[in-house]
């Protein structure tokens, strides 16, 4: 089983290009597997947190209620119960919101008061009511048990996404550099392919910026200069990364393996 | 389990390749560690990292009722419709339309990451995950196109797309405060009318002669020029809705009384001794004096030969009265673009296409929603259209 799918559902999220991952037990799972990913979008209320990347995963853990699975019926009767379950628990949850509502002023009340005045405030409670706009609401992040069939349907290819994208053998040089134990995360940042690191990337600082490029593309040297010199500024090594097709004859090198991938690792150093 | 095989299968890789920057710079101090050593300590800080991060990320989005304002998902304009008043966010997002307020599937999409908003779907709310997948498609605004949006979003950042009909002065036309002849209903531009010259004529009209139109060269011809162009209204301002049309086409006639007509001609008889000219003095014979009379009387026809006679002529009749702006376009060489007008018309460049307009946030200024006019630095936000290396 290839590492970039293994475990995850076909049609998780599928954004133009980007695999997204919504709940935090596939994330751990990706995660287990030494995908790394890059968390996108916003975190609840945090305006100011800023997200980058391709894949995101958040949700919100509920008391089970709505983790309920949904039978195959019809469309019509499916949308209308859902919006039967929908309203009950809306009921249930304003119920158990009112009933902790009023415990908590109890506590309150009779920590703060005693005597008759704490009489007076407990009978005055038994008219209190929670008002449904003070009830909590949660929006859930991940689609769950009310789950409506997306409204586009992705066709999902047999081809990784990015060999389709870049047909430079990325996909060859990312399952090679796994298969070797490395983290790799988007290299966006520095305008190359991957981050490899050595372990996770939480822990770790990126050793190597893989930039993949096919054996018989010629670079120019002012490309080459602006990588290095990039590189040596935030201390990493620049790894050109090709790979080989399988079983055919090499023109390069007699050392390079067929079907392999080749890497060039490039250091900058001052001759002063 | 990845980090125990590379350590193992391949001691010498990270010392071939890594020793020149772990000998020559100092060692990486900080949160983070260099090379994995399997040490307990490593992963111990590894697994409370990764705690942090899982906690932090299944955080739950819950807000009161009461704060969330309700929007229902329209998929087949693409647009959200509040239902209940909008709140804060007003101000900087969102569109009315028919006396109702609505949303572009972006800014929903925000606001209900933020929990500001929650979005229905035949009867049902939509999650983060719905959202994206709805809201985000090639008929709205692609996917990292809204990453790029939230994150100025967060940043604090008025991000508006691309409004065809927002038209903004250029800065020369502003520079002459020419008035914004396109934005008629909001502007409401009071420009000063100049008061028509009445028909009948009476003896204030004669008073309101300026002194340069007596000038000693002058002639009765250029003095009735020169008033009527001043007539025509404020030189800065077009007249649009001038009502004296007949004015701008023929030079305004004074009435004078014959008495009054005999004592300027004497006056300009004293004046205007022919003899007393240094360019009649000049001429030395009568065919240069005859050109001199033929070169002012095309000057005072305003159509000088030397300019008009030839292969190159001007630009501009200066007798055509002509709106200002359209005599700016005319004589401009290099024409002005309405950057927010003529981006939208651009063809992408190499896959480059502008997206957003982004404003700094700045409650001190008249910053409206409908009109936001230019960014406060030109800032426009162009992304890529095609997917990138990510």
């Amino acid at each position: 089983m290839s590492e970039e799918g293994a475990g995850l559902r076909e049609g998780t999220g599928l954004e133009q290009g980007a695999e997204l991952v919504w709940s935090v037990q596939e994330l751990r799972a990706v995660r287990q597997s030494g995908l790394v990913g890059a968390l996108g979008g916003g975190v609840s209320a945090v305006e100011e947190e800023s997200g980058e990347g391709e894949e995101s995963g958040e949700r919100g853990e509920e008391s089970g209620e709505r983790g309920e699975e949904l039978e195959p019926k019809e469309e019509e009767s499916e949308e209308t119960q859902q919006r039967r379950r929908w309203e009950e628990f809306l009921g249930r949850s304003l119920e158990q919101q009112q009933r902790l509502a009023l415990e908590d002023r109890k506590c309150a009340l009779t920590s703060s008061l005693s005597g008759p005045a704490l009489a007076s405030s407990l009978s005055s409670l038994s008219s209190f009511s929670l008002p449904v706009s003070s009830m909590s609401v949660q929006i859930s992040t991940c689609r769950e048990g009310l789950a409506l069939r997306p409204i586009s349907s992705q066709q999902t290819s047999p081809k990784p996404i990015g060999e389709r994208l870049q047909c430079r053998g990325r996909s060859q040089v990312f399952r090679d550099l796994r298969r070797r134990g490395f983290y790799l995360t988007s290299g966006g940042k520095f305008g190359v392919d991957f981050l490899v690191y050595p372990g996770d990337a939480l822990r770790f600082h990126a050793h190597f910026m893989a930039l993949c490029v096919s054996l018989d593309e010629s670079l120019s040297l002012e490309d080459i200069l602006c990588w290095v010199r990039l590189s040596s500024n935030v201390k990493k090594t620049l790894l050109l990364c090709s790979s080989t097709p399988p079983g055919g004859a090499l023109s390069v090198s007699s050392s390079a393996p067929a079907g392999g991938v080749v890497y060039s690792s490039l250091q900058w150093s001052n001759m002063s | 389990m990845a980090d125990q095989n590379t350590s193992s299968s391949k001691p010498n890789f990270y010392s071939e390749v890594l020793t020149s920057f772990t000998e020559s710079q100092a060692p990486v101090k900080g949160q983070k560690d260099f090379i994995p050593d399997n040490s307990e300590e490593q992963k111990q800080k590894l697994e409370q990292a990764l705690n942090e991060h899982w906690s932090l990320v299944s955080e739950e989005r819950v807000e009161r009722l009461g704060s969330l304002a309700k929007g229902v998902w329209i998929p087949e304009e693409q647009i959200v419709e509040l239902q209940t008043p909008a709140g804060k966010f007003w101000q900087t997002m969102g569109f009315s339309a028919n006396g109702k307020q609505y949303l572009l599937p972006e800014e929903a999409l925000f606001l209900m990451e933020c929990g500001n908003v929650q979005v229905f779907y035949k009867g049902l709310p939509f999650s983060i995950q719905d959202g994206y997948e709805s809201f985000l498609s090639s008929k709205s605004i692609t996917f990292q196109q809204y990453l790029v949006y939230g994150h100025l979003k967060r940043l604090g950042m008025w991000c508006f797309g691309l409004i065809p009909g927002n038209f903004e002065p250029s800065a020369y036309s502003r520079q002459l405060n020419l008035p914004v002849s396109r934005d008629r209903d909001k502007r409401g531009n009071k420009r000063k009318r100049s008061p028509t010259p009445p028909s009948s004529s009476n003896s204030q009209d004669q008073t309101t002669v300026l002194p340069m139109e007596e000038d000693p060269e002058g002639q009765s011809g250029c003095q009735v020029i020169r008033r009527s162009e001043v007539k025509q209204g404020s030189w800065w301002k077009p007249e649009e809705n001038s009502g004296s049309s007949s004015a701008q086409d023929k030079p305004e006639e004074v009435y004078m009384s014959p008495k009054d007509r005999q004592r300027e001609d004497e006056a300009n008889r004293r004046w205007n001794d022919i003899n007393r000219d240094p360019e009649v003095r000049r001429c030395r014979s009568w065919s240069e004096y005859r050109a001199l009379l033929a070169r002012r009387a095309s000057e005072v026809r305003g159509h000088p030969g030397h300019l008009w006679d030839r292969e190159v002529t001007p630009l501009h009749d200066p007798r055509q009265p002509i709106p200002h702006e359209e005599l700016m376009d005319k004589i401009s060489i290099i024409k002005s673009i309405n950057l927010l007008e003529g981006a939208s018309s651009l063809k992408p460049l190499d896959n480059w296409r502008i997206s957003f307009s982004v404003f700094q946030p700045d409650s001190a200024s008249s910053f409206k929603k409908s009109s936001p006019g230019r960014p406060t630095r030109g800032w426009w936000c162009a992304v890529l259209t095609t997917l990138s290396r990510i």
